[in-house]
């Protein structure tokens, strides 16, 4: 019995994919947010779209009624003005909120207070945090082999160093590689970056409740691609003083 | 909770109008290159120069700060100081 509420405790506090998942993972960033709701959005009116064009080929191929009308006609200048007037707009109503979401997005890094680094390797993340003077933190994230697992913890997903990040602070995130390509991606943050060998790529966000988050690498990148996952773990201002404070390396 | 504890500031690198990018490579690589001629020309002690210093820290991965440092000892950086 204890174990079984300490498994669903561990599953209830984590943010991680799990099992014949349709939807989205809960969000922990706004921007994260925002793109649920534009996807609902956008769903919405596609399912209008849907019942109403579905509807109307139903009642004109069960023939005998009103619509059957539309067998014997064969031009009609006003139906054609209203029918692409209707779809321009509702495209507009979608491509508006969508861009806006595009350059929200772009805009993450700019006002950041915490930089970190983070450099893909086959077949593992390394992190770096540079923002404290004289006092760097550096250190390498593997996954923990399943065998290794302890009662509630994720398959493939779990690893031995977290990411250790503040609560409502604006986060520049800086990635690359040491080898080959890799994505650094964090679904609950909105976060999917690229890490391209010799380039450095910018991204950020804002997490914004306390907790942990889960991503996989997505680039494939080699033989362990699917053995290096990362995990972000978001603690109060206060905490992530202390725990920089308390890190010498 | 130790006596001597530094104090902790959250600043970090700001934004730079030259890179609004995603790609910052540049960024990492113009600091990187403006401390080393800042050195070069007031000398390492040089108050100002530490800025560029904190600015390419920040920015550059620390595998590519390894290899240049290595190159400008031994007078092979691409880059012009
Ligand atoms: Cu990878």
């Amino acid at each position: 019995m204890k174990d079984f509420i300490k498994n669903v405790y561990c599953s209830l506090i984590r943010d991680a994919n799990e099992p014949w998942q349709l939807g989205f993972q809960d969000a922990g960033s706004p921007v994260m947010e925002e793109i649920i709701m534009l996807h609902d959005q956008i769903l919405f009116i596609l399912t209008i779209i849907v019942g109403v064009v579905l509807w109307l080929i139903i009642r004109i191929l069960l023939g005998n009624n009103y619509y059957s009308y539309y067998w014997n006609k064969l031009d009609g200048s006003l139906i054609e003005v209203i029918w692409t007037l209707i779809p321009a707009f509702i495209l507009i109503l979608i491509a508006f909120p969508s861009l806006r979401l595009l350059y929200i997005m772009d805009e993450c890094g700019f006002s950041a207070n915490i930089t970190i680094k983070v450099t893909g390797h086959q077949w593992y993340w390394s992190y770096s945090y540079e923002d404290y003077g004289e006092k760097n933190i550096e250190f390498d994230s593997y996954m923990i082999p399943t065998a290794d697992l302890e009662l509630g913890d994720l398959r493939l997903l779990e690893v031995d160093n977290r990411l250790i990040l503040p609560v409502d602070t604006n986060v520049r995130v800086l990635i690359t590689a040491a080898d080959v390509l890799h994505s650094w991606t964090v679904p609950s943050l909105a976060v999917k970056m690229d890490a391209v060998p010799g380039r450095i790529n910018e991204t950020g966000f804002l997490i914004k409740r306390p907790g942990i988050f889960y991503g996989q690498c997505s680039e494939i990148c080699g033989a362990n691609h699917s053995f290096m996952p990362i995990v972000v773990e978001s603690v109060s201002l206060s905490k992530y003083i202390d725990w920089i404070g308390r890190e010498d390396l | 909770m130790s006596e001597e504890k530094e104090k902790i500031v959250l600043k970090t690198a700001p934004f730079d109008n030259r890179f609004p990018n995603t790609n910052q490579t540049k960024n990492c690589w113009q600091n990187y290159v403006d401390y080393q001629r800042c050195i070069k020309a007031k000398g390492e002690d040089f108050e100002a120069c530490q800025y560029f210093k904190r600015i390419y820290r920040i920015m550059c991965p620390n595998h590519w700060v390894e290899q240049w440092d290595e190159q400008v000892e031994n007078g092979t950086f691409a880059g012009r100081i």
